[in-house]
């Protein structure tokens, strides 16, 4: 080969990328470029690794997962969760804006992708703020970060995707997401507050215990979803994927038979959705394993972590430039591709480096998610600048401090790992 | 012409019905399995032995005819931005290349690919009496309408039935 595998590759997937041919493609076309110019490698690994890639039980858990939330979605669930946290927080300056961060919160626990979150919540909440006098930007900024909630705790589809690619267990990163979470959370409800307070936002009414067991009650039914995905998980009674099955099927009994809000036309679209979003994953992923194998048989991964431990030995400075470089992937890959593409790169380093892979994947799932928050690939913040009728211009000034916040709760994660290691450590 | 390209049409509205019908069977198939195999282990206490095994080879050919079923609805993930700067002449023209080299993937899916499950012919899963070429089966089947797919949009491109617009990926996740 007329150039080192490693810059090759490196070119052709930022050639074909920028050619506007779909990610999954771009993997596949590469590593079969790679698999025909290498006369080490058979051809005939084209026909066999992508199916091994994609014949994968712990996958079946993402499409169960989204069958779920798109049922809760389309059962309108997420007016139940705001009035919920509407009487839990309503109170405090700013009060909607922090009924928006708890509410997607709750919603998090259910749907498993900010997409999902930042539209069942956004579509209610965006327009209730506006009604009540607070910026469109604000409303669409504080939306999309506190829908990134969705991609760290459980059941995190980028979560299920980091535990197949890295091999770590399921149970213990959705155990280690959970803290993380509700830190990401509680800042920025933080900075909502502060926010409010110095732009004089208003408050939604009195605190009262009799409107809280009310809109509690209310609640209860879909908030059982989050506690059987967790306690069936992290107490070791279902695997990912049985949990998967479970909350589909009570996802689907609460929205068709309780609250009869779903259809059987509404169902049969729930099923295309979540069968079409999965094959777009599993297709990316059956293409990535192909290019993964080439590179590993190549040793590439191992080489580039030894050239970047030859730049400095000194773990902080490995863990910032490990850290900077997923926050700008973020900004310009999906989270799917960028999982399935860097994590195999990266995951020697960070063994060599003697983080662990729990606490890598936490790392790496808020890095991304941090990162989509950003142009060119926002698409959360498309969502809501769609829902909230804004351009991309007008919520950054609002989304600057949401993201300061995200980054405050991204450098405790990094400093203290006990953050995220130490519920998988007590309760597993 | 006219009626090659009525066929073609009435080929393309079949095809994406099919692959809508397989989509939503094989979701659906996958939930009915799942629950069945959780309320065969904890209600009937007997797990199934298929518990495993079946769905993930069932989504294994989910992923292969899901692919050329996104492939054909622009709904695969990917960055147009790039392309929509070009003029209309070399954005044609890298559209077509994107074309060939996106037929040409699907060429290698199904010619390796069906030679895989040639060489699976014969054999069954482990835990159920089901042929492993019939899901080995989706990735040539899958990587053949993806070569499909891409020639006709080739030649509509060509014959300026079809703008670079109407096949841009996905910008969204």
């Amino acid at each position: 080969m007329f150039l080192e595998p490693g810059y090759m590759i490196l070119i052709l997937l930022v050639v074909l990328l920028t050619m506007g041919i779909p990610i999954a493609y771009v993997l596949g076309i590469t590593a079969m470029t790679m698999i025909f110019l290498d006369p080490a490698v058979v051809p005939m690994i084209i026909g066999l690794i992508p199916f091994g890639g994609a014949n994968n039980y712990l996958l079946v858990a993402a499409l169960l997962f989204m069958i779920a939330g798109e049922v809760m979605n389309q059962g309108r669930i997420a007016e139940k969760l705001i009035a919920f946290a509407s009487s839990l927080v309503g109170h405090i300056r700013g009060g909607l804006a922090h009924v928006n961060i708890l509410t997607s919160l709750f919603f998090s626990e259910i749907s498993g992708t900010a997409t999902s979150d930042a539209a069942a919540i956004g579509s209610v909440m965006i327009p209730q703020m506006k009604k009540r006098g607070y910026p469109a930007g604000f409303a669409a900024a504080v939306t999309a970060t506190s829908a990134t909630m969705a991609i760290i705790v459980p059941p995190s589809l980028n979560l299920i995707l980091y535990a197949y690619v890295a091999n770590a267990s399921i149970a213990q990163l959705f155990a280690a997401g959970i803290i993380p979470g509700f830190l990401v959370c509680a800042l920025l409800m933080g900075m909502a507050y502060v926010l409010s307070v110095k732009r004089g936002y208003p408050t939604e009414g009195e605190f009262r215990w009799r409107r809280v067991a009310e809109t509690g009650k209310d609640a209860a039914l879909p908030m059982t979803l989050p506690i059987l995905i967790l306690f069936g998980i992290l107490g070791g009674i279902f695997t990912a994927t049985e949990a998967g099955a479970v909350a589909a099927l009570w996802s689907i009994v609460m929205a068709a038979v309780l609250y009869r809000s779903v259809t059987w036309a509404s169902f049969i679209d729930t099923l295309r959705i979540a069968g079409k979003r999965s094959a777009m994953l599993m297709f990316i992923v059956a293409t990535s394993t192909l290019l993964g194998w080439y590179l590993t048989n190549q040793r590439i991964p191992q080489d580039i972590a030894t050239a970047i431990l030859s730049l400095s030995d000194n773990y902080w400075v490995l863990l910032l430039a490990i850290n900077v470089f997923f926050l700008l992937a973020g900004t310009i890959v999906h989270g799917t591709p960028a999982i399935l593409m860097l994590v195999p790169i990266f995951l020697p380093l960070a063994d060599q480096l003697g983080i662990d892979r729990v606490h890598f994947g936490l790392i790496i799932t808020i890095n991304l998610g941090i990162g989509q928050q950003t142009p060119p690939v926002a698409s959360v913040v498309l969502i809501t600048c769609a829902i909230a009728k804004i351009s991309i211009m007008q919520i950054l000034p609002s989304l600057m401090w949401f993201l300061l916040a995200m980054l405050v709760a991204l450098f405790l994660i990094n400093v203290f790992p006990a953050l995220s290691l130490w519920l998988p450590s007590m309760i597993l | 012409m006219d009626r090659l390209e009525a066929i073609t049409h009435a080929a393309d509205r079949a095809l994406l019905r099919v692959l809508d019908g397989f989509t939503i069977a094989m979701a659906g198939a996958l939930l009915l399995l799942l629950n069945y195999a959780v309320f065969s282990r904890f209600i009937l206490n007997s797990s199934v032995s298929w518990g495993e095994e079946l769905p993930a080879h069932m989504l294994a050919a989910l992923t292969f005819i899901g692919a050329a079923y996104l492939t054909r609805t622009n709904e695969h993930l990917g960055f147009d931005g790039g392309l929509r700067l070009l003029p209309r002449l070399p954005r044609r023209v890298l559209a077509g290349l994107n074309l060939i080299l996106m037929g040409a993937f699907g060429l290698a899916l199904a010619y390796y690919g069906g030679r895989a499950a040639l060489g699976f012919q014969g054999r069954m899963l482990i835990s159920v009496d089901l042929p492993v070429s019939l899901f080995r089966g989706a990735m040539p089947l899958g990587g053949a309408l993806i070569v499909a797919i891409c020639a006709v949009r080739l030649v509509a491109l060509a014959l300026g039935r079809i703008e670079p617009e109407d096949m841009m990926p996905e910008g969204d996740g």
